[in-house]
């Protein structure tokens, strides 16, 4: 596999994945820039590693573990960071994010709904629901059993219920 | 309930935000080529193809000087100044790669800002070897200037997008680092050396960019034959004076120090206590600086408490 081959499998992965590893930062740190710094930065590592033929495995488990570490690496040097940014000040969508009003309320909504969420909860939570990863490919990246963080997510998805549930009473 | 994490899927990059980082990281694979199992890089798919290719006619220069001498030779690169051989590979290979590689305007203001501290290092550098002509003098003030109004008009882009904070922030650290490049700069101005004009240049920078929130002013007194001459900076009150007394006083006040020529460093801002906290951390000074009983306000400034220490010259 010559230079450009070997270039273009690591775009075809980057296109597969952007969008997921930038979801898994933000909702972490919280703000927009920091998360797109942090995504470019872990598939720029993700090069390094294809660039020297290490044997990877599994790709998007790397990825997610790398942003992972990235993410807890600018946790250390910050103060005082929390979801509750994310949420009291409004989540930041791009300026040419053309969806409609209404589906961004609905992406707010849910956000409240899972910032009370210890964070292994939602980081379990939103990778097993938004990300389609099975219990066992979590449990590879946070480095709990599989056991314990299928019981993580049944007792973080029902809080969340309960929480949009209230809120659809609320707004009936 | 259908499952409402789904509405999660809402949050991604934006298209554009997208496009910007495959571009980049396009870029940064071409700049890192793999490798094959006996760490030879491996082929091009053919010559023609690369050098017909959209990104090398964009990047020629870039990557040819790359390809060429290699990263190892750009590393040695960093620590020029004009006239130097290695000076040419800093500002057309370095820093358009530093530039091109910064992804969101936060970081392409801080790499304008970085970029614009270098200019002043570089000056620093030819006075100490006595070759800061007039022309090299006019040349970094001129560059300094540029990426000066570009770190500022990314800054501004900033809080006009609704993120003042950052904004904020970046202009801070920028203001903080010209507070600490005019010591350095002041170490070494002299009328001998030519950097005088500079050094006006970028106190009255950085004075701009704090927008004038002088409630902080470090002023040496600079004691050479008989003659005074002050030279001060002036910042924003916390960021000026616990940035100078964490980074700053560890580099720049062993320097002035010394030098010999400076007598007195004064600190008239609200944190003097805090400044003088962390150079007590620093072990600068013997004895140490009596933090319950600053220097009371020199005539001059009754308006402010002024915290202050001989430096033994």
């Amino acid at each position: 596999m010559d230079q450009d081959e070997t270039k273009d499998q690591f775009l075809t992965v980057y296109d597969q994945y952007a969008d997921d590893i930038f979801r898994f930062t933000v909702l972490k740190v919280s703000r927009r820039e920091i998360a797109e710094d942090i995504t470019q930065e872990v598939f720029m590592r993700y090069w390094q590693q294809v660039r020297s033929g290490a044997d990877i495995g599994n790709d998007r488990a790397l990825l997610y573990t790398m942003a992972r570490n990235l993410v807890i690496d600018w946790y250390r040097k910050q103060k005082d960071q929390s979801l509750d940014h994310l949420t009291e000040e409004g989540f930041e969508f791009a300026n040419d994010d053309h969806r409609t009003i209404e589906e961004k309320a609905q992406v707010r909504e849910v956000l409240d709904a899972v910032k009370d969420l210890d964070e292994p909860s939602r980081e379990a939570l939103t990778l097993r629901f938004v990300d389609g990863m099975s219990p066992k490919d979590i449990a590879a990246i946070s480095g709990e059993t599989a056991n314990a963080v299928s019981v993580r997510i049944n007792r973080a998805l029902k809080k969340v219920q309960d929480k949009l549930r209230i809120h659809e009473q609320l707004h009936d | 309930m259908t499952n409402p994490l789904s509405k999660l899927k809402g949050i991604r990059l934006s298209n554009n935000e997208r496009l910007r980082m495959r571009e980049h990281l396009a870029l940064y694979a071409d700049m890192n080529p793999a490798f094959d199992a006996e760490g030879a890089a491996l082929p091009e798919r053919g010559l023609f193809a690369f050098f017909s290719s959209r990104r090398f006619s964009l990047y020629a220069g870039a990557l040819v000087a790359l390809l060429v001498l290699g990263s190892g030779v750009t590393l040695a690169a960093e620590g020029s100044a004009p006239g130097d051989s290695l000076y040419a590979l800093k500002v057309n290979v370095d820093e358009p790669v530093m530039t091109v590689l910064a992804a969101t305007p936060t970081a392409q203001a801080k790499v304008a800002a970085n970029i614009a501290s270098r200019r002043i290092d570089e000056a620093v550098v030819l006075a100490r070897r006595g070759t800061l002509t007039p022309e090299r003098q006019m040349y970094l003030t001129t560059e300094f200037g540029k990426r000066v109004k570009i770190a500022t008009e990314k800054a501004d882009a900033l809080a006009a997008n609704g993120d003042a904070s950052g904004s904020d922030t970046v202009k801070a650290d920028f203001a903080a680092s010209l507070a600490g490049e005019a010591q350095a700069l002041g170490a070494v101005s002299t009328d001998d050396t030519g950097a005088s004009g500079l050094l006006e240049t970028v106190v009255a920078t950085s004075e701009g960019i704090s927008d004038g929130a002088s409630s902080v002013a470090i002023t040496q007194t600079i004691n050479d034959s008989g003659s005074n001459t002050e030279v001060s900076t002036t910042g924003d009150a916390t960021v000026v004076a616990t940035t100078f007394a964490k980074n700053a006083a560890t580099t720049t006040v062993r320097t002035l120090k010394a030098s010999g020529k400076f007598t007195r460093l004064h600190f008239n801002a609200s944190t003097t206590l805090h400044a003088a906290a962390k150079l007590n951390a620093a072990s600068l000074f013997t004895p140490r600086i009596d933090i319950a009983n600053p220097k009371p306000a020199e005539p001059e400034s009754p308006s402010s408490l002024t915290g202050g220490v001989d430096l033994g010259n």
